[in-house]
């Protein structure tokens, strides 16, 4: 075939794609056609570090998506180990606190609400309520 | 053409006619059909801007591209055109046309 028209083809080609590029993904990508980043796309970046935890939680629970989400909870709660002679003290049915709340134990069963709170200075953190009923 | 050290070819010389009959048109608000005056005005800013960075060897992809993005501003919104216009260039650059 002819250079020239090959180059013809490939711009047409090129120019159908990214067509198609931009009618797919801007509605995602970006908010009300405006350059503002849509949200709910920088909530699914954020979220890319668990997708491993979220497949692991699937292959565990398979007919259990409520149990997949706690898997997932529970992997991302931070864990560290207490020296042995740190005392516990109950604060709610099932969970334990340290003296100097540094450390909190849950026990195994205990149902606990995710909450996200905006705090005053801007930032914004996930608290975990033990359900106490 | 040349004015002072710089050359101007003819789409150029065209281009900037356009975006200062754009520019009269939205000055004296006269009526341009269908069309935003104000986008096709940003989308003749952005043309020449591209078609400055651009080799003259192109020209006839860009030629392509530029009635292309023009129509679709019929269309689609400002946002989606501009965007269009850039992606355009980098599945050029990957397919190998410019």
């Amino acid at each position: 075939m002819n250079n020239k028209i090959k180059t013809r083809i490939k711009a047409v080609l090129a120019i159908v794609l990214s067509f198609v590029a931009v009618s797919s993904v801007t509605p995602t990508l970006f908010l009300a056609n405006t350059p503002q980043v849509n949200p709910g796309f920088i909530a699914i970046v954020q979220d890319i570090p668990a997708y491993p935890q979220r497949l692991a939680a699937i292959l565990r629970n398979p007919m259990s998506p409520e149990k997949q989400d706690g898997d997932v909870l529970y992997g991302q709660i931070p864990k560290a180990d207490p020296t042995d002679d740190t005392e516990f003290f109950p604060i709610a049915k099932g969970v334990e606190a340290s003296e100097d709340r540094s450390y909190v134990k849950i026990e195994e069963g205990t149902k606990i609400e995710v909450q996200t709170v905006t705090l005053e200075d801007g930032r914004t953190v996930r608290v975990l309520i033990p359900l106490t009923e | 053409m040349y004015f002072g050290p710089f050359f101007f070819d003819t789409k150029e010389i065209f281009l900037i006619l356009a975006s200062l009959l754009l520019g009269l048109a939205i000055m004296f608000n006269w009526p341009i059909w269908w069309f935003d005056k104000q986008v096709l005005l940003t989308i003749v800013v952005l043309m020449l801007i591209t078609k400055g960075l651009l080799p003259a060897i192109h020209n006839e992809a860009f030629f392509i591209l530029a009635i292309v993005t023009i129509f679709l501003t019929l269309y689609i919104p400002i946002f989606q055109v501009v965007l269009f216009f850039f992606i355009s260039f980098l599945f050029f650059r990957l397919l190998r046309v410019i």
